[in-house]
């Protein structure tokens, strides 16, 4: 638009780029401290100088919408003044404070006449290309540079009514401007007049038929007081009763969306269309919301907030009088402006319960300036929206209403009906009629009235229902309706297709010379009849190659490259606020967290109405985003969740640049989360090296241009690279100290060497903080790519506004940024999530049913449980209990049937159970975030353990008792029962170990040995040891114990034993005393234990000798016969002879003695004998 | 493919529950009826009284509403001049009070004095002047 204030200039000795004021052609620099002044040929002494086309060609050539253009187009529904009245001309310095100068505006109304400033140059202000023909109905456009006598057409300032008088016609307003009847168009849309098409009006009085004449409706205007035309008309009553203060919602409707005439709005291509009665908010009119919050509480504004005047800026976002509040979140919209929601009624501002504390305006709720708004703060809060389960960006807890704005939840974009409420509101029916939006605005070519581009026919609609995008803005979810902008460009950077001065980039094809091209060669725009082909984009692509640098007059050598591009744009759907019922999750957490939901993995067709294909070659995407490293159909401006990286979609269907033959349908997930997840690098470094790169012009370069006069030329001018540096040692939070930028401003740039060399010394090496070098990587002797290295105190970095792809420095600025989720619930590891795939699949788990079916000691229970089939478990073993696993909100409660006290909760459940026996095991699984539950009942069985046979029992209980057990299981120690009453712990983990155990007593002993791991008895062996009494026969001399030795008899049978005494010599000995347990019992030849118990008894036998006596005839001895002898002792013998004998002879032990009648032994050891032999006397 | 299409859905205007939209809509907005706004004389764009017919006859609203002794006069919102209220008005200014020229994209968004750019920096990018301006003033 302007001469002076354009563009940037740059500063090379503090690399940074300085905008130019208005005033200047040359901002102030280091070098040039007063910048240059513009010289201004219009408006003599004012900045803001139209830009001078020089003639009708130049204006052909090089503009496309001018502002006289907007009038005739924009005017329809802009209201006019600001520059639809005046050229902006500020006083030179007052842009510079951002505050404007009212009286240095030039009015169009005398600037574009004869003789004013603009009188014979060709500006945007007082020139324009007709595109709607002589009738305003684009039926014959020339297509031709035209100029307008303001004198004739009236201006357009601008139009209380449009807004404030109810049944204000957009219609006839359209039809005025469109003919450039600017002055005329006010009372026409007002319906109280007809353009003056006729000569005479209805007094019969001349009328000429320009701009700025009207013929009256007798029945809308009267004279003022009485009938004297001479003191003027006025309003009939009727018509100034229809003034409003506050505009009637149908004049909002009449420009942001559907009427009864005309549905296709603009913004229905942005936002889509309303559903009518079913809107939420129909009740209280578009100013129910956009009424500004800056007023008291009286209603009337605070006039104190209302902007008088300036540019609405950062330092400047106050609201004009007439502004109501703007809702927009879009930086990208058209409409964007730095009062974008200033004092706007938001819907937290109604439906809350309290006004908002911390709001600059909050409303009034005590005079219900929330019209009585329903409060949700319970059903959130019951549905769980207010519980801290999800996260920001940084990926600190949040809850979903901080991050989801409330429109992506009410705005659901269902289909329309007539029928839409009953009684209580509870009854919806959408099925009637769908709800459309713009799919598309095709660039290459007009509608069928002239506008430049098609945006409100069928072949670019799309239904919306469960077809609008979600998208990111500082953290928030929000829904919007992804329109997609296509056109015809340029591949060619090396040829400058727009005229703009400027060859770098892809540049569009100027719509109006797209238009101008079609009309001459009869073709219509790509989706005119619902079918587009390569065929049909050969044709117009010939078409431009061969008409397009005659038409703009250019010699260049370059070839152009046609391309069809795309660019998609999410509009915030603000409006269709669905009644609640239709909310998303209304239905609980299923509705968005399960993989078939529609809420994030359900498509969206790009071209839902148009049979959509092109050739290889054809195609071209609209830009590369995240420093240009990814190709995107996208705009820059849709970014993840984090708002740093821009999120790189690909329309096409292969995702190729160029080989693709029609747009495939892209998943909502695909505009909110990165296919890797990613993060800048924002570490100071002292050396970033970069990777090699491709010669610019080669092949596999993507800047490879064929189209270039010296095909493979590259296109390098636009290439930025800004470094920031900071202290050395600095901590990546800390700002940079020097940010230092650079843009490649030579398109044909083809080593690092030349690339060096183009930037200088000024950046390369005379900055304080760093030098830049070309280095060699693969030792070829050829530079091949960059490295930067941090002078002396300072570290570097890469801006992310770095064209890091073409430097070759991508991994320097991003890295992978795998983010974390909590799975706290199940106890498992943390969930980490390194893309969209992964983010998916955890999104949609969290809402899945829980899984409850359970294993024991990891065998799978799916074909047991029941009654008949009984689960499997150990008996005296542990049994372990193992949910699934599960997402990270789903919580376990284990209950069993044969003790409660075992009832536990989490993953996994133990028991440990020594009777075989049945009982019932419940899993209950709970999704903590949906609120579903699986349950899952089995029947389980303990069986018994198997004991292995005890060996080496020792049977009697005069030693060691050993035990000996194998294959144990895994354990610490054992205990042991032994039977007898005593018990005792051995700590041990061996797997085979002897015990042993004296027992004290005899009989069956029934041992019980548990195995023991920590706490828990693992096994349990058992087995019955007999222990049997002994007795033990002491070794005798001189006679026999029978049994001898030891003897082991069962506990409590009977025992004899037989007691003889040796025989011989003589008559040999006698049984002296027999000894049971050390106790005599005599001299018995035989003892029983009876009954014995005892576990060890003691029998023993002792003997003494005897002396025989043997008696002959004639005579005695006495005592006669055997007679014992204490052993040792004596026996005294009487020899009587019988009478008349004596004794003859006496014999002891068969040697002689001496012959008397007596004989004494004495130290009678052995047995003896003695003899005698009486003789006759 | 020659003629224009007639692919515009004419039709589909019936299909629109615009009619339930308009009276819906309706509902909420006060046609306070004014009285101040009777026997207010229609002025031509230099300030003349309309008197039916004449060069220069259709009305201004700049001319005839705000005058001595109505809007720009008196107290509270009445305050206001047309210049004031036009001024800084979006609807009005139709994005001429925020565009720059020919090319908004500056990567570091600095004034000569140093100061940030008051207006957004690299709104647009690089080459792609469709998007350069709010309005889409300038360029397409």
């Amino acid at each position: 638009m302007f001469k002076d204030g354009a563009g940037t200039t740059y500063d090379s000795a503090i690399a940074k780029y300085i905008s130019v004021p208005f005033g200047m052609t040359a901002a102030p620099t280091t070098a040039n401290p007063t910048g240059t002044a513009n010289v201004p040929a219009i408006g003599a002494t004012a900045a803001y100088e139209p830009f001078n086309f020089t003639d009708a060609a130049g204006l052909e050539k090089k503009a496309d919408n001018t502002l006289v253009g907007n009038m005739m187009d924009c005017g329809e529904c802009h209201v006019g003044g600001g520059a639809m009245q005046y050229i902006p001309n500020y006083a030179a310095a007052s842009p510079m404070a951002g505050t404007s100068n009212p009286g240095a505006r030039i009015p169009l109304r005398t600037a574009g006449t004869t003789g004013g400033i603009l009188a014979g140059f060709w500006t945007t202000f007082n020139s324009f290309i007709d595109i709607f023909g002589p009738a305003g109905d684009g039926a014959s456009p020339s297509y031709q540079a035209k100029q307008i006598d303001y004198a004739d057409s009236g201006v357009l300032e601008m139009d209380c009514l449009v807004c404030h008088l109810k049944d204000y016609s957009w219609e006839n307003r359209r039809d005025a401007v469109r003919m450039a009847k600017f002055d005329a168009s006010r009372a026409y849309g007002a319906g109280i007049a007809t353009l003056a098409t006729a000569t005479t009006d209805m007094s019969g009085a001349t009328i000429v038929t320009n701009g700025r004449n009207v013929i009256y409706d007798p029945a809308k205007v009267a004279f003022v007081n009485g009938s004297t035309a001479s003191n003027g008309i006025k309003l009939v009553s009727a018509v100034a009763q229809k003034i409003t203060a506050v505009p009637d919602a149908n004049n909002c409707a009449s420009c942001h969306f559907a009427t009864v005439k005309e549905k296709y709005q603009v913004e229905w291509k942005k936002r889509g269309e309303f559903w009518g009665g079913s809107e939420a908010h129909t009740g209280i009119g578009c100013m129910g919301c956009h009424q500004r919050k800056d007023r008291t509480v009286n209603g009337d504004i605070d006039t104190a907030n209302v902007g008088t005047s300036g540019i609405a800026n950062s330092n400047n976002k106050k609201l004009g009088l007439c502004d109501p509040a703007k809702g927009a979140d879009c930086d990208y919209d058209a409409q964007w402006g730095a009062v974008d929601k200033v004092a706007f009624k938001a819907c937290n501002d109604c439906h809350q319960d309290t006004a908002a504390a911390t709001a600059t305006y909050p409303i009034d709720l005590a005079n219900g300036e929330d019209y009585g708004a329903p409060k949700p703060a319970d059903i959130h809060k019951a549905f769980g929206l207010a519980d801290m389960i999800a996260y920001n960006a940084d990926g600190t807890a949040a809850n979903h209403l901080q991050i989801i704005d409330c429109t992506t939840c009410h705005a659901r974009k269902l289909d329309a009906s007539v029928a839409l409420y009953d009684a209580d509101g509870a009854f919806r029916n959408y099925t009637t009629f769908p709800i459309t939006g713009g799919a598309m605005v095709d660039g290459t070519g007009t509608d069928e009235q002239g506008r430049l581009a098609v945006h409100d026919e069928i072949a670019v609609e799309r239904e919306m229902k469960d077809n609008i995008a979600l998208y990111w803005k500082n953290g928030k979810l929000f829904v919007g309706n992804l329109l997609s902008s296509f056109l015809i460009r340029d591949a060619n950077g090396l040829f400058d297709a727009n005229n703009d001065g400027r060859g770098p980039g892809l540049d569009p094809a100027l719509p109006t010379h797209t238009a101008r091209l079609n009309e001459a060669a009869g073709l219509h725009a790509l989706t005119h009849d619902g079918v587009v082909d390569g065929t049909e984009v050969a044709t117009m692509f010939t078409n431009i190659q061969t008409n397009l640098k005659p038409m703009i007059g250019s010699g260049s050598l370059e070839t152009i490259v046609p391309k069809i591009s795309i660019m998609g744009v999410p509009f915030k759907v603000s409006h269709n606020i669905a009644p609640k019922i239709s909310a998303w999750g209304v239905k609980g957490c299923k509705e968005c967290h399960s993989s078939t939901s529609k809420f994030m993995s359900s498509f969206i067709d790009i071209s839902p109405k148009t049979d959509f294909s092109w050739n290889a070659g054809q195609f071209a995407n609209i830009q590369k985003v995240n420093g240009s490293t990814q190709p995107s159909d996208i705009h820059a401006q849709v970014v993840e969740k984090k708002g740093v990286r821009s999120v790189a979609v690909n329309y096409a269907n292969n995702s190729n640049t160029d080989l693709s033959t029609g747009f495939r349908d892209v998943q909502k997930a695909e505009l909110l989360y990165e296919a890797t997840f990613t993060k800048r690098d924002s570490t100071y470094k002292s050396t970033i090296t970069g990777t090699s790169r491709p010669v610019p012009g080669a092949a596999n370069s993507p800047w490879y241009n064929a189209g270039a006069s010296v095909p493979g030329t590259t296109v390098t001018a636009g290439w930025t690279m800004k470094i920031e540096a900071a202290p050395e040692g600095s901590a990546a939070t800390v700002s940079p100290t020097a940010v230092r930028t650079f843009s490649v401003t030579s398109g044909t740039l083809t080593s690092v060497d030349a690339l060096i060399t183009h930037m200088g010394a000024a950046f390369t090496t005379d900055l304080p903080e760093f030098t830049i070098a070309g280095i060699d990587t693969n030792a070829d002797l050829v530079n091949d790519a960059i490295e930067i290295t941090a002078k002396a105190g300072f570290q570097v970095r890469l801006s992310n506004q770095t064209d890091v792809g073409p430097f070759g420095l991508t991994g320097a600025l991003w890295i992978a940024d795998p983010i974390t989720r909590n799975n706290a619930y199940t106890g498992d590891a943390d969930l980490v999530l390194t893309g969209r795939s992964d983010y998916l699949n955890y999104f949609h788990g969290i809402g899945a049913a829980p899984a409850a079916g359970f294993t024991i000691n990891g065998a799978a229970t799916d074909a047991c449980g029941t009654l008949a089939t009984p689960c499997a478990a150990p008996t005296a073993a542990l049994i372990t209990f193992a949910a699934p696993a599960g997402a990270a909100t789903t919580t376990y409660s284990w209950t069993f049937s044969d003790d409660t006290s075992k009832n536990t909760t989490g993953a996994t459940a133990t028991r440990t159970i020594n009777t075989v026996k049945s009982f019932t095991v419940t899993l209950l699984a709970k999704n903590t975030t949906t609120g579903d539950v699986t349950t899952t009942k089995k029947i389980v069985k303990t069986a018994a353990i198997a004991s292995a046979a005890l060996t080496g029992v020792d049977t009697t209980a005069t030693g060691d008792t050993t035990v000996s057990l194998t294959g144990l299981p895994t354990h610490s120690k054992l205990y042991v029962k032994w039977g007898d009453g005593t018990e005792q712990y051995v700590t041990s983990s061996a797997a085979a170990i002897d015990l042993t155990h004296k027992y004290l007593k005899t009989g069956t002993m029934n041992v019980a040995i548990n195995i023991i791991n920590g706490t828990t008895l693992v096994a349990k062996k058992t087995c019955a040891i007999t222990v049997k009494p002994v007795i033990t026969a002491s070794a005798v001399v001189n006679g026999t114990l029978t049994p001898e030795d030891v003897t082991q008899i069962l506990s409590g049978a009977n025992q004899t034993y037989t007691i003889t005494p040796t025989a011989a010599p003589y008559a040999g000995y006698a049984i002296a005393n027999v000894l049971v347990n050390g106790a005599s019992v005599g001299p018995v030849a035989s003892y029983t234990f009876t009954g014995l118990t005892a576990p060890s008894s003691t029998i023993s036998a002792t003997f003494k000798p005897t002396i025989n006596a043997v008696q002959t005839a004639n005579g005695s001895i006495a005592p006669a016969g055997v007679t014992p002898v204490t052993s040792g002792g004596s026996q005294y013998y009487t020899i009587t002879p019988a009478n008349g004998y004596h004794v003859e002879s006496v014999t002891v032990n068969g040697q002689p003695a001496a012959v008397a009648t007596s004989y004494n032994f004495t130290n009678v050891t052995e047995p003896q004998q003695i003899t005698a032999i009486f003789a006759a006397n | 493919m020659t003629g224009k299409s007639l692919r515009k859905a004419a039709a589909r205007s019936a299909l629109l529950p615009a009619a339930a939209l308009l009276v819906g809509l309706a509902g909420g907005t006060a046609l306070a009826y004014n009285a101040a706004h009777d026997n207010i004389v229609l002025k031509d764009a230099g300030g003349n009284n309309i008197t039916m017919s004449g060069a220069g006859n259709a009305y201004s609203v700049q001319t005839t509403c705000f005058t001595a002794s109505c809007h720009g006069t008196g107290s509270g919102s009445l305050a206001f001049t047309y210049d004031q209220m036009e001024k800084h008005n979006y609807h009005a200014m139709n994005g001429s009070n925020e565009v720059r020229g020919f090319n908004a994209w500056n990567p570091d968004g600095v004034l000569p004095n140093g100061d940030a750019d008051p207006l957004r920096r690299g709104v647009a990018t690089q080459g792609k002047n469709w998007v350069q301006s709010p309005g889409h003033v300038g360029n397409w």
